[in-house]
């Protein structure tokens, strides 16, 4: 039974160390990939993040915060506008 | 002790236990010397203690004048913490592209390179992991009365495992397409002790509930409830309405038409379907007592629609024709994994990603909210309505002995953490800096080992039971389906109908 176990032990180990070792280093060695892999590194993607924290792309903010500082209340009330300041949006 | 008769009476330290077990009551003092609830606070208060200090205490004099320099710039001035390069996991690998790329010169895989970054090498720091884990939770196991020797003995082997597992996980075209540490971990685990079996000189240093508890009360340092505001009113909507409203349904629909046996499984389910996957089903486990098989099939089914649904949303988005803000904002508020949305989101472009990442941003928070209220659920109505009617209902002592202790310790470090956020000087700064080089690490770590446990700890047949019928697929694929409809009707009236003119800007309109 325990010879068996090894048995299957050591066949996976080979399979791990055929497609960690030769499979997977190929297939991201490909020039396709190669590209992906650049634009998520460019983007702040983290595949690993299992939490916000994790993401470099959430301190970078460049839409969000745009639209913030022209438009403090934009995500807040529906009717403010860009050139509102918080006082003239909650009044309109 | 087993008593199959009253098998609710078990205590929140048998959690995710194959077998119920039920505790002798304790008195509070007890309780607070060997309740593993109460050492997960312990060393996961301890670690977050430790590693604030070492960034307070090394804040530079002149960081008011240091942050607006960088203003000045146009940049953003990043705190780092003293004891970032102190500690390391390994990094990612197989990532160089082929010497000659043009004439497609094949290099081997060599994982060596995962403990390497530039010219520094990572084991020092993989070390200093290992040895805090080891006296930390070695300490543990003293305090509550076990030997610390028997679990020192056994841990070697495990963070090996766990070490392992990360270095599988951080191969490029495997992170490439999310298959993260969990899995890993769970599957050397499984592997060992399915094949040569477990060694008993490991069984000691088994301890899934204990690191899963202590990385939850890490993790409450990362749940910050003020930036629950980041994406205002539309934000709030698509992940803090529609996301309850799917957990309860699918954990109503789990009971009341798929029955399910396990009211534990399907909460684990629901919930890691619903609101952030692994993280979630990690936080929803602990607090509704599940079992380790149960957490392990949820987390395998998520991380598997996780894979599917990262591919296919992006291209169904495109197909139906959806503006990038409500392409992002669905992505976010459906799929389970934090790193699978940002990897779809930027699929459909930047601000699809920005969005997608900041609607799960908020879905995470979340999470300290879901333990919470699962656990409170689950001591006063789960348990008490299980009990022979002629059983009296538990009143509020039996219900604060039941409750477990670990959520107080994983909401309290989100209290205190969110409020150095918002009401310090640079709160941000230094928070930031305090879990993104140091506690969010040792997170990591904790739940690694924990999966290694669990797959050192569990049996495929006993997992394979659990499969039978085909409840647990099904109550996914229903609760995602409703996950699906709902989170674009909501997305679409917040951005396309309510706050039309936001979306149009944000689209640079």
């Amino acid at each position: 039974m325990r010879n068996r176990g090894a048995r299957y032990l050591a066949g996976i180990l080979l399979a791990v160390l055929l497609l960690w070792g030769s499979v997977f280093p190929w297939l991201s060695q490909r020039g396709d990939f190669q590209r992906k892999q650049a634009e998520r590194n460019r983007q702040g993607v983290h595949l690993h993040a299992m939490f916000y924290t994790e993401l470099d792309v959430l301190e970078k903010h460049a839409a969000l915060h745009r639209l913030r500082e022209e438009s403090p209340w934009a995500l807040w009330l529906p009717w403010a506008h860009a050139s509102d300041s918080p006082d003239d949006a909650m009044t309109d | 002790m087993k008593n199959e008769d009253s098998p609710k009476l078990q205590s929140s330290a048998d959690i995710l236990q194959p077998d119920i077990v039920v505790s002798q009551p304790r008195t509070l003092w007890e309780d607070l010397k060997v309740s593993e609830d109460w050492w997960a606070i312990y060393v996961g208060g301890f670690l977050l203690l430790c590693c604030f200090l070492a960034v307070y205490w090394q804040l530079p004099g002149n960081l008011d004048a240091l942050v607006a320099e960088s203003k000045a710039e146009g940049k953003s001035y990043k705190l780092t913490s003293p004891l970032k390069s102190r500690f390391d996991k390994p990094g990612a690998w197989g990532q160089t592209p082929p010497p000659s790329a043009e004439q497609g010169a094949f290099r081997w895989g060599n994982p060596l390179d995962a403990f390497k970054s530039g010219d520094r090498y990572r084991v020092p720091g993989i070390f200093n992991v290992f040895l805090v884990c080891a006296v930390l939770f070695g300490f543990g196991q003293w305090g509550r009365g076990k030997s610390a020797w028997a679990f020192v003995k056994g841990f070697w082997f495990v963070f090996l495992l766990a070490l392992l597992a990360y270095v599988l996980s951080q191969q490029a075209f495997v992170s490439y397409y999310n298959l993260e540490y969990a899995l890993w971990a769970l599957s050397v685990g499984l592997l060992i002790s399915n094949t040569l079996g477990t060694p008993q000189f490991v069984r000691p240093a088994l301890l899934t509930e204990f690191y899963i508890k202590s990385g939850l009360v890490l993790l409450g340092a990362e749940v910050l409830i003020s930036r629950l505001i980041e994406l205002g009113v539309p934000g709030i909507f698509v992940a803090w309405v529609v996301t309850p409203i799917v957990l309860i349904s699918t954990y109503i629909f789990g009971q009341k038409v798929l029955k399910m046996e396990s009211r534990s499984l399907n909460m684990v389910i629901s919930a890691d379907m619903s609101v952030c996957g692994v993280s979630a089903a990690i936080a929803t486990a602990a607090a509704c007592r599940a079992k380790k098989e149960e957490l392990s099939l949820a987390i395998g089914m998520s991380l598997s629609f996780t894979v599917i649904m990262m591919v296919l949303m992006p291209a169904l988005i495109k197909f139906m024709g959806l503006s990038p803000v409500l392409g992002g904002a669905w992505l976010g508020g459906t799929i389970d994994s934090t790193g699978a949305v940002a990897a779809a989101g930027g699929i459909l472009g930047d601000v699809a990603l920005e969005v997608a990442a900041t609607v799960k941003m908020i879905q995470n928070i979340l999470i300290g909210v879901t333990a919470f209220g699962v656990a409170v659920y689950w001591v006063t109505f789960v348990e008490a309505g299980s009990r022979a009617p002629d059983v009296p209902r538990p009143g509020v002592s039996e219900i604060w002995r039941r409750f477990p202790k670990f959520v107080l310790g994983f909401v309290g470090a989100s209290l205190v953490f969110s409020w150095v956020y918002l009401q310090w000087d640079h709160g941000p700064l230094i928070v930031n800096a305090v879990v993104k080089d140091t506690t969010g690490l040792f997170r990591g770590w904790f739940f690694c080992l924990a999966f290694v446990s669990i797959g050192l700890d569990t049996n495929f047949r006993e997992l394979a039971r659990y499969l039978r019928g085909g409840k647990p697929l099904l109550l996914y694929v229903c609760g995602q389906s409703l996950n699906l409809v709902l989170t674009l009707c909501m997305a679409w009236l917040m951005f396309e109908v309510v706050f039309k003119e936001m979306t149009s800007r944000l689209l640079g309109k």
